[in-house]
């Protein structure tokens, strides 16, 4: 009774905190800047709102909570693949075919030292389909962290600002995937305990606790810090003529 | 366990990437030009031995091989790529000081957007460089990037020339002359 409650609290918070941050890039123009990230918030803010009055229907939560995986490995991976766009724009010009390639070619190859290590991972507590289903799951958790961890290199290669949207989601969804994998870490190890069922739902609940937090900060930020950039090519000095000749050679 | 062990590594791994990452970002922040102007690597980046034909002239006429050498092989290319990242961290000071003027941050941005594409074709060639295959594509990215990196270089120094002569200063004080 007291998990449902504390759970409750929990599913509560998600569609707000998502729903603000969502309101906030909404406020500044920003929707279009990472779309995916948008749909991912709202499919959240759905997929919370509608688990909150199906948490006392055990079977209905189970079914819903596999759809809404589904669509969030879809979403979570357009998010991804469009953050590591945005963060190489700056080269995308120069050599798209060959960006693309190599993306494909990282992503692939996430997924698949994910679906490796995860297979050797058996959940004897389940049954064998939701076995499977928490592989898979496993397997995205550990892709994630390493797509993230590419991601991050790239900001680094090429310096984002401090103050650019793609580098802040990426340096927010870093320190989330981070703790998601760590959470499940704990909970693999709680399992070979006698008595870990406190470990085991704090490790549980702690990634959606700070995903809350995080989704707040960065609607926060968002909104404190940016500002509406100036249009490209108004007003010209000497020195941008200059340029454009430099350029040019 | 054994996994749970690799997980933790991995999670490990990237959060202290993240925070290191928010930790530079926030120092950033504070830099002041002073600062920025005391990265730059005047030693190793090889930039006498390289300018004599520069882009203000007839662009760079010698061969790949005399280039290589002269830029100090893979040493070069790492003063380069530390060169460029100060650049792009001037070019972000820049920006940040010149708040109201679209037409000074519009070229910026297009100076940052070269300054991200020559430290690109860096990792490039470096990738060339370790296989050791000196040939061809290699030495055309080599004179590109060398272009590359003039036009970043002379981007930045006539910014702060038109735009920021008050900076000027400052780096006289440090290097001497310009």
């Amino acid at each position: 009774m007291r998990d449902l409650l504390f759970d409750r609290i929990i599913l509560c918070w998600v569609p707000i905190t998502s729903g603000l941050c969502l309101a906030a890039m909404w406020k500044k123009g920003l929707l279009g800047v990472i779309p995916a990230f948008c749909w991912y918030l709202g499919l959240q803010m759905a997929t919370s709102a509608i688990g909150l009055f199906s948490l006392s229907n055990s079977q209905a939560y189970w079914d819903l909570y596999w759809i809404a995986s589904v669509f969030g490995y879809i979403c979570e991976a357009a998010v991804a693949w469009q953050l590591a766009s945005r963060v190489c724009e700056s080269v995308k010009n120069e050599m798209n075919c060959v960006m693309r390639t190599t993306g494909l070619i990282c992503a692939v190859l996430c997924f698949s030292i994910g679906v490796v290590s995860a297979r050797k991972i058996s959940f004897s507590m389940v049954n064998e389909p939701a076995n499977y289903f928490l592989q898979i799951d496993l397997a995205f958790d550990e892709a994630r962290v390493l797509a993230m961890s590419a991601i991050l290199t790239l900001t680094c290669v090429f310096r984002l600002s401090a103050r650019s949207i793609p580098f802040k989601l990426s340096l927010y969804l870093s320190i989330f995937s981070a703790t998601s994998l760590a959470a499940r870490a704990v909970q693999e190890f709680a399992a070979t305990l006698s008595d870990s069922r406190l470990i085991f739902m704090i490790a549980d609940l702690a990634p959606l606790i700070l995903w809350c937090i995080l989704i707040t900060a960065f609607g926060f930020e968002v909104l404190a810090i940016y500002a509406t950039p100036p249009r490209e090519g108004f007003g010209r000095t000497a020195s941008g003529e200059i340029l454009e000749t430099l350029e040019r050679h | 366990m054994v996994s749970a062990i690799i997980q933790a590594l991995l999670a490990l791994a990237l959060m202290g990437g993240a925070i290191s990452v928010f930790v530079l970002s926030q120092k950033q922040k504070k830099e002041t030009w002073k600062m920025l102007l005391s990265k730059v690597n005047t030693e190793n980046c090889h930039l006498a031995s390289l300018s004599y034909g520069c882009i203000f002239s007839e662009g760079l006429q010698c061969a790949s091989d005399r280039l290589w050498s002269q830029m100090g092989r893979t040493q070069g290319l790492y003063a380069i790529y530390a060169n460029v990242g100060v650049l792009l961290r001037v070019l972000e000071y820049l920006e940040t000081i010149s708040i109201n003027n679209a037409s000074v941050i519009s070229s910026i941005v297009r100076a940052k957007r070269k300054a991200r594409i020559t430290r690109f074709e860096v990792i490039c060639i470096s990738m060339w460089a370790v296989t050791w295959m000196y040939q061809g594509s290699f030495r055309e990215q080599l004179g590109r990037l060398c272009d590359n990196y003039f036009t970043v270089i002379a981007t930045v120094s006539i910014l702060i020339q038109d735009e920021f002569p008050d900076l000027l200063d400052a780096y006289r004080e440090e290097f001497g002359s310009i």
